[in-house]
């Protein structure tokens, strides 16, 4: 087993004893699992088609579904992606609440093909938040940084604070990505 | 040229790639199914990144778990029994009046529920109205019918105390009405055929 395979491996347990936790009545335990996982159900919400109220209403539903079913799920260790099942049912269930049919079948983010396309999937969503997850903190902190936030931060500024040289930001952002790449791979075929 | 490495594949996404890596991509699906899977997951983790939980969404949780997590016994909460059920119960639900009307009580709250006409067979419709027996206290919330086994049904509780769970499959569930810090459960929800012709 490779060193990335054993992180997400420990990712998982760790999702196993929350799960176990929560079962057996710890409160801290529960709210671990919505700090860790809450974004993700909203992300799941967002992408579906919801906006940022019903993403709200989403994650409230997901978490008494969840609550309710948690006895049920089989392998804890898929918390992630169990939970992002259930929000993405959740969230196809609220638009078509709230929403007027005729309107629902013009939402592009409803009724568009990409949301079927395999990286949207909310199996994939969980995946790819748990792979970023378990990328070393550098990793996380220099994608975030580079990539992720709007605006991006110069490499200049980031070589400064990591105290690093700014022609090794590059390359080293490369690895990272190289990394997450693995991550998701080795989660794929865990889950497959 | 060979395929485009991650290198070129970022350099591309962030718009400084040369023009040997664009003329590639343009001839290249494999490629451009390279590029699309990382904008697609940058894009999802900006998102990801973007969304919080506060700590009144936590809070909120938090009560819930109390109320209706495993071994909460001291948590209050009210268990609701049947009261009513009949068709001549009182029409309470606005804009229904037929269909057996099973009334549910609870604390300072009843719930009223009734199968309509609105399912595709073999669903049903199941409409709600929540009421309280004091003048003061709000009505909103989320209503909730979970089977043994199952998908959980879910609606939001309008500030008239109504809703509607369309497409309920007939059986036994378990009714949940979750408003703030207030619990109300109903363990033996009984839902029928829609009666109506």
């Amino acid at each position: 087993m490779s060193r990335h395979e054993r992180n997400w491996t420990a990712d998982r347990e760790k999702d196993q004893e929350l799960v176990k936790a929560c079962r057996k009545g710890d409160e801290e335990a529960w709210v671990t699992v919505w700090r860790r996982y809450g974004p993700l159900v909203k992300s799941v919400a967002r992408r579906t088609g919801c906006d940022s109220e019903e993403a709200r209403d989403v994650l409230q539903r997901v978490a008494l579904v969840a609550l309710q079913k948690l006895d049920g799920l089989r392998d804890p260790k898929k918390l992630a992606s169990w939970l992002a099942g259930i929000a993405r049912f959740q969230s196809l269930e609220m638009i078509r609440q709230r929403r007027p049919a005729a309107l629902l079948q013009e939402d592009s983010a409803v009724s568009n093909p990409r949301y079927d396309d395999e990286m949207v999937r909310a199996e994939d969503l969980a995946r790819l938040r748990q792979a970023f997850a378990r990328l070393e903190e550098r990793c996380q902190r220099l994608l975030h940084r580079l990539m992720l936030k709007e605006p991006p931060d110069s490499y200049r500024d980031v070589a400064r604070d990591e105290n690093l040289s700014a022609t090794s930001i590059g390359p080293i952002r490369l690895r990272c990505m190289k990394r997450l790449e693995k991550l998701i791979v080795s989660l794929s075929r865990s889950d497959s | 040229m060979d395929h485009l490495t991650e290198a070129h594949i970022i350099d591309l996404i962030e718009g400084e790639a040369s023009s040997e890596a664009e003329t590639h991509l343009g001839a290249c699906s494999k490629c451009r199914s390279a590029k699309r899977l990382w904008v697609d997951r940058i894009e999802a983790l900006r998102e990801m990144s973007r969304e919080s939980v506060d700590e009144s969404e936590l809070h909120r949780l938090r009560v819930l778990y109390r109320q209706l997590g495993p071994g909460q016994d001291r948590a209050p909460r009210w268990i609701a029994k049947l009261v009513r059920s009949s068709a001549g119960a009182p029409a309470a639900a606005r804009g229904v009046a037929s269909g057996e009307i099973a009334e549910y009580s609870g604390g300072p709250y009843t719930i009223m529920l009734r199968v309509g006409a609105r399912g595709s067979r073999p669903t049903v419709s199941v409409i709600g109205q929540i009421a309280s027996t004091e003048q003061d206290r709000d009505i909103g919330g989320t209503f909730a019918l979970t089977p043994p086994n199952g998908r959980v049904r879910l609606s939001d509780v309008d500030q008239f105390g109504e809703f509607n769970l369309p497409e309920v499959e007939p059986g036994s569930y378990r009714g949940t009405w979750w408003f703030g810090d207030q619990i109300m459960v109903v363990h033996d929800v009984e839902i029928g055929t829609d009666d109506e012709p």
